[in-house]
């Protein structure tokens, strides 16, 4: 029923590799409404309301849009996605395994409880016991030790170096705990709401039904201007649409792109919009035929309509992939507009021809086609979607492709096992932002086995080569070239097949301004960044 | 699904005349079979080539009923579609009262351990919440459009026996059963040459109420996304898909849930004129 | 909900009493042979672990991280490693002890997580009995009185089309009409507190009701007809009592009992339709939580709900025997076989 249940199940397979980037990037904030510009109320839409409120035991995009305005890590990510302070106001890399966070005085919990250095420590010790059972562990697959190393200090060290570490407390499993909360079993159901340190409370919480937050007084950071934000549950997308219409919702997350047009004609709402980082591919199993096959897997990716798929499904608002990155997730390492001029350089180009699709089949071992059956998650809003243009086109040039609907479940451990792959569908969200993520997941040896997100079990020693190279050097430009050429390998032997890259978007009441709605809003307390009256 | 009316005053057989309504309602299901057999010739636009430059439309002159997500002609979707809206249904209607007469007349003729077995079972299976069941299994299961049609004629197979046994209680105490009988005729051929005959009609009219119901059945199962595969033109699961676009183009919904609709209530309608008429 | 004819109200479920003239025997009976039943679904219902394509430990895991701690614990709690019918055993006794496992999202128990869900579908269903039971009954008399007009045959079409038109279509129809263009309703969610909620589950209410209205409808009016038809009729109406004494003292009164039997149609015509609508109308009922735990593979609450649900029916049907052998005698002498 929600992308962000794809995207938070997907990262189960951490990848360790590592790495040595410099952390401290500019940190910027819209800045929010003044405030004497004060908002009585205001409720929002959810796809789904959980059923806790507890992140480790329910890690889905919607806990964080609620959990994300009661809670705060240590760090968090800017409106440029960039990571910056938060409860701790400096941190530094003492070594490349070693990171210490400062944290900020003064800072109290929501029932007037003072924030100390041991509620961290605790927190990350949650994550990282087997016996907790939470779902954000692999996050911490890399860590060998947390201590409070003074009152306002909290040490991590790393059993080696990781650049993926730098940002989880930034996100949502960073959120900090109160100690004492930790240990009750009944944390995150009504009876014990999780407390933070962010800007509102949790007075209220139904669960599957609704949550009511109510704005801090006595919060570190700037007032919010929201006295009450109030998440209802309606799953359904009509439903949605039409509470937004009579104006008994004020703004939703997470709209299905596909249905952004009806959203926009409905006149007193505005529709906000940013890339996603996300991006949707077809892996094609190399070891095995019909996919080890150069010429097969050329036939498919010319079989892809991606500017069709991104003009119906996406009604324009995303880009057709022309490889595994989006551009914006280079930031910091080449600027998006020399991304797009390289990507445009990579040779073949796989734009939709049916014609060149069969000529290579045709030259391929399998020149009359074969059967192939593609497992979908009914949980995406377009998996299932993609493959029924994907198939119809593969049948013109005689691959009879067939779309097997399942669960999330059922999908994603059948892709995660690498069992008889064949040609499977995937969808891929980051939870931060860094150019060699999606490479090493995708292209990686290292992850062409079970537990690893190489679903082509594609392997080429250059591309490892390369690889180690733009996750261990801290030089951007050497980083860049590394990349350049892994890219060139993959789109040559068509490592994964790219789709589209879609955006995000959200409604919201013509009435109001959202100005820091971003990749991450699950992740940033999105009511603090630049929303107000306009 | 019905319940036939009882306790109708009892017509001697007249000439048979047939109401205008059921005239129409015949002629609806006449043109939908047509559509299901013709499909492709009928329709005036392939049911499966998709545009995705021009995406969901509303109706325009082109395509009278506009397009879905994918460009589709929804119109021609809606022709092809009668496909699975008949065949499934059929399926399960004739499956389950073909198990079903089988079990009723073994039962309600031979009577004792056998019934007994029997209708322990039907006993079993008819305090099942029939649509939660076909629901759960076909969704844990998997499997598509087949095993969809698989679980109702299972489902189905009880109440149905129930209905055939009954009927053939009701002959078995007749005089010319017990002629039969005394004429040293065997009772399968009692059961199939003699018995079966007389109850045809009351069967007959259950499978068109039976059919009724399976097609809302089966729609229900793809509006919740189970069955049918993704792509086939399926009046339910074109409600699923087009239930997004119902603000770009609301014909692609309200065609579909109305053919279900006005086929569903032609055959409820005939059904029970069927019963009334010759059941009783 | 199945087109099963309870006739003449002969049999909900055959209950055999005709060897026994005892009130008391023949609801011991019928009790005895509910419990086999419960048990058998209780069966049906652990199977699905093993019918669920995939190893049971990932079905009873969910995407939870698979470290071998958890899978040992999982292990553990399901006796995985012994035989089938051991494994039913345990699993039965922990629901037997109020124990439905952990869903798989979340680690809730499913236990809580239905207590939160029922008020929702409790509600509804009550108010759409409360429909269906007083439209139904007064339609199927009013046509039942007027038989033959055009008001007769206008409401038998209404029941055919609520019947032949699946819930979730009559849903959408009613949200688009009453909650968008008119604006009398308000288009989701279950509201807050007991008239609040009323008024937000008015349109789903209906909408349910209107699917299963038919059964009432059609029985009442066919029982009624058979009534008026009977000589007690003509005999009171020879005798000059008003026709709305004769009404309501005696035709409906005896009308009513073939409506009781009907009473398990109903129910699981509602607790189906529940799910429809449910899911439509976007409430956070337990025939959402069953769809949504489909959608998710959520095996353990699958179980629960799937539970929930069928023992529920299988009570009501009980239920319904013995009232129905209760209110009327002629059962009791042993009309019940055919």
């Amino acid at each position: 029923m929600a992308i962000g249940l794809t995207r938070r199940r997907i990262l189960v397979a951490g990848v360790t590799h590592a790495a040595l980037v410099s952390i401290a990037g500019t940190f910027a904030i819209a800045p929010s409404a003044k405030a004497d510009e004060q908002i009585e109320s205001v409720t929002c839409a959810l796809p789904s309301v959980p059923d806790t409120l507890f992140i480790p035991d329910a890690w889905m995009t919607y806990t964080g849009a609620i959990m994300s305005l009661v809670q705060e890590g240590p760090l968090s990510f800017g409106d440029d996605l960039a990571l910056g302070p938060a409860l701790a106001d400096r941190w530094e890399e003492i070594n490349p395994t070693t990171i210490k966070y400062h944290l900020r005085g003064g800072i109290k919990f929501g029932d007037g409880s003072p924030l100390t250095a041991d509620d961290i420590v605790a927190t990350f010790k949650y994550h990282m016991s087997p016996d907790s059972g939470s779902q954000l562990a692999s996050f911490y697959n890399s860590v060998a030790t947390v201590e409070a190393t003074a009152p306002d200090e909290v040490t991590v060290k790393l059993k080696a170096p990781n650049v993926q570490f730098a940002f989880t407390p930034a996100h949502m499993a960073g959120f900090v705990f109160k100690k004492e909360q930790l240990a009750d079993k009944k944390i995150g159901t009504p009876e014990v709401l999780p407390l933070g340190t962010g800007a509102y409370k949790l007075v209220e919480f139904v669960p599957a039904d609704h949550v009511l937050l109510e704005a801090r007084d006595d919060y570190w950071g700037a007032k919010p201007v929201v006295k009450r934000i109030s998440f209802q549950a309606i799953p359904d997308r009509p439903a949605r649409l039409l509470a937004m219409q009579q104006g008994e919702i004020d703004c939703t997350f997470d709209l299905a792109i596909s249905d952004i047009d009806q959203w926009k004609a409905l006149g007193n709402v505005d529709v906000v919009a940013a890339p996603s980082l996300g991006v949707y591919l077809l892996t094609l199993d190399h070891s095995a035929p019909p996919f080890d096959d150069i010429h097969v897997r050329r036939a498919v990716a010319y079989s892809v309509d991606r500017k069709g798929l991104v003009n119906a499904l996406l009604k324009g608002n995303g880009e057709a992939a022309t490889a595994l990155n989006p551009p914006e997730i280079w930031s910091g390492v080449l600027p998006s507009d020399e991304v797009r001029a390289f990507y445009d350089t990579l040779l073949p180009n796989y734009a939709f021809d049916l014609k060149k699709a069969k000529a290579e089949l045709a030259q391929s071992r399998h020149p009359d086609g074969f059967d192939v059956t593609i497992p979908a998650s009914t949980a995406d809003p377009y998996m299932v979607n993609i493959l029924q243009s994907v198939t119809e086109n593969l049948k013109q040039i005689g691959i009879r492709a067939h779309i097997q609907q399942t669960d999330n479940n059922t999908w994603f451990t059948n892709y995660i096992n690498h069992d008889r792959l064949g040609m499977q569908i995937m969808a891929y969200y980051p939870d931060f932002a860094d150019a060699a993520n999606y490479p090493s997941l995708f292209f990686s040896s290292a992850n062409a086995e079970k537990n690893g997100m190489n679903g082509s079990n594609f392997k080429n020693p250059e591309v490892d080569a390369k690889l180690k190279i733009a996750n261990e050097n801290a030089d951007p430009k050497a980083r860049a070239e590394a990349l350049k050429k892994v890219f060139q390998i993959a789109n040559e032997e068509v490592a994964v097949v790219p789709i589209f890259w879609p955006a995000t978007a959200m409604a919201i009441n013509k009435k109001y301004k959202l100005t820091g709605y971003t990749a991450f809003w699950y992740s940033i307390p999105w009511a603090m960044r630049g929303f107000g009256l306009k | 699904m019905s319940v036939p009316a009882i306790g109708e005053t009892r017509r001697t057989r007249q000439p048979l005349r047939v109401p205008i309504v059921i005239l129409i309602a015949a002629l609806i299901i006449t043109g939908v079979a047509i559509c299901a057999v013709l499909g492709e010739r009928i329709a005036p636009d392939s049911p499966f080539l998709q545009r995705l430059a021009v995406g969901d439309t509303p109706p325009s002159s082109v395509h009278i009923a506009g397009t879905d997500l994918f460009g589709r002609d929804v119109l021609s979707r809606v022709i092809y579609g009668a496909r699975t809206a008949l065949v499934g249904p059929v399926v399960v209607a004739a499956g389950a009262f073909a198990i079903a007469t089988l079990l009723g007349l073994v039962s309600g003729y031979l009577g004792g351990l056998v019934d007994s077995a029997i209708m322990r079972w039907v006993d079993f299976m008819f305090a099942l919440p029939v649509p939660l069941v076909a629901i759960v299994v076909v969704g844990v299961v998997g499997g598509g459009y087949w095993t969809a049609v698989l679980v109702l004629v299972v489902l189905f197979t009880a109440p149905d026996t129930r209905i055939v046994r009954s009927a053939v209680l009701e002959q078995r105490p007749l005089p010319y059963i017990d002629a039969a009988r005394t004429l040293g005729i065997s009772k399968t051929r009692i059961l199939f040459v003699h018995i079966l005959p007389n109850i045809a009609p009351i069967i007959l009219a259950y499978v068109v109420l039976d059919f009724a119901f399976a097609l809302v059945n089966l729609a229900g199962l793809s509006f919740l996304g189970l069955g049918i595969e993704p792509g086939t033109p399926d009046w339910g699961r074109m409600l699923f898909e087009n239930r997004n676009i119902l603000f770009s183009n609301p014909v692609a919904l309200l065609l579909p849930a109305g053919m279900i609709i006005l086929t569903a209530v032609s055959m409820n309608l005939i059904g029970d004129w069927l019963f009334e008429r010759f059941a009783k | 909900m199945h087109g099963a004819t309870p006739s003449t109200g002969s049999t909900a479920i055959s209950g055999r009493s005709g060897d026994g003239p005892s009130l008391v025997i023949f609801v011991t009976r019928r009790v005895a042979i509910t419990i086999p039943l419960l048990l058998l679904i209780s069966f049906g219902v652990f199977a699905l672990v093993h019918i669920a394509p995939g190893d049971p430990v990932r079905s009873l895991l969910g995407a939870r991280a698979s470290d071998p701690a958890t899978l040992a614990a999982i292990r553990a709690r399901y006796h995985l490693e012994d035989p089938f019918l051991v494994q039913y055993g345990y699993w039965l006794w922990q629901v037997i002890r109020g124990d439905l496992g952990v869903s798989i999202q979340g680690n809730r128990a499913v236990t809580s997580i239905i207590a939160d869900r029922l008020g929702v579908t409790i509600f509804l269903s009550l108010m759409s009995t409360t429909l269906v039971l007083g439209l139904g009954i007064l339609l199927g008399a009013v046509a039942a009185f007027r038989r033959g007009t055009r008001l007769d045959r206008a409401i038998v079409m209404f029941g055919v089309f609520g019947i032949s038109s699946p819930a979730f279509v009559t849903g959408i129809f009613l949200l688009y009409l009453f909650g968008v263009l008119l604006h009398w309703f308000p288009i989701f969610g279950p509201g807050r507190g007991f008239l609040d909620r009323a008024w937000h589950l008015t349109l789903p209410a209906f909408a349910l009701a209107i699917s299963v209205m038919a059964i009432v409808v059609k029985i009442t009016r066919a029982a009624m007809i058979e009534e008026l038809d009977r000589d007690y009729v003509t005999f009171a109406r020879a005798r000059g009592l008003s026709s709305r004494r004769i009404l309501f003292a005696y035709v409906l009164r005896n009308s009513l009992i073939p409506v009781v039997t009907a009473a398990g149609l109903v129910v699981v015509g509602i607790v189906a339709g529940a799910i429809y609508v449910e899911v439509t109308f976007s409430l956070p009922g337990l025939g959402a939580l069953t769809v949504d735990a489909i959608q998710k593979r959520d095996i353990p609450t699958i179980q629960g709900t799937t539970l929930l649900f069928s023992a529920f029916v299988l009570l009501v049907n009980l239920a319904v025997d013995v009232i129905y052998t209760v209110i009327d005698p002629r059962i009791r002498f042993g009309r019940v076989e055919s």
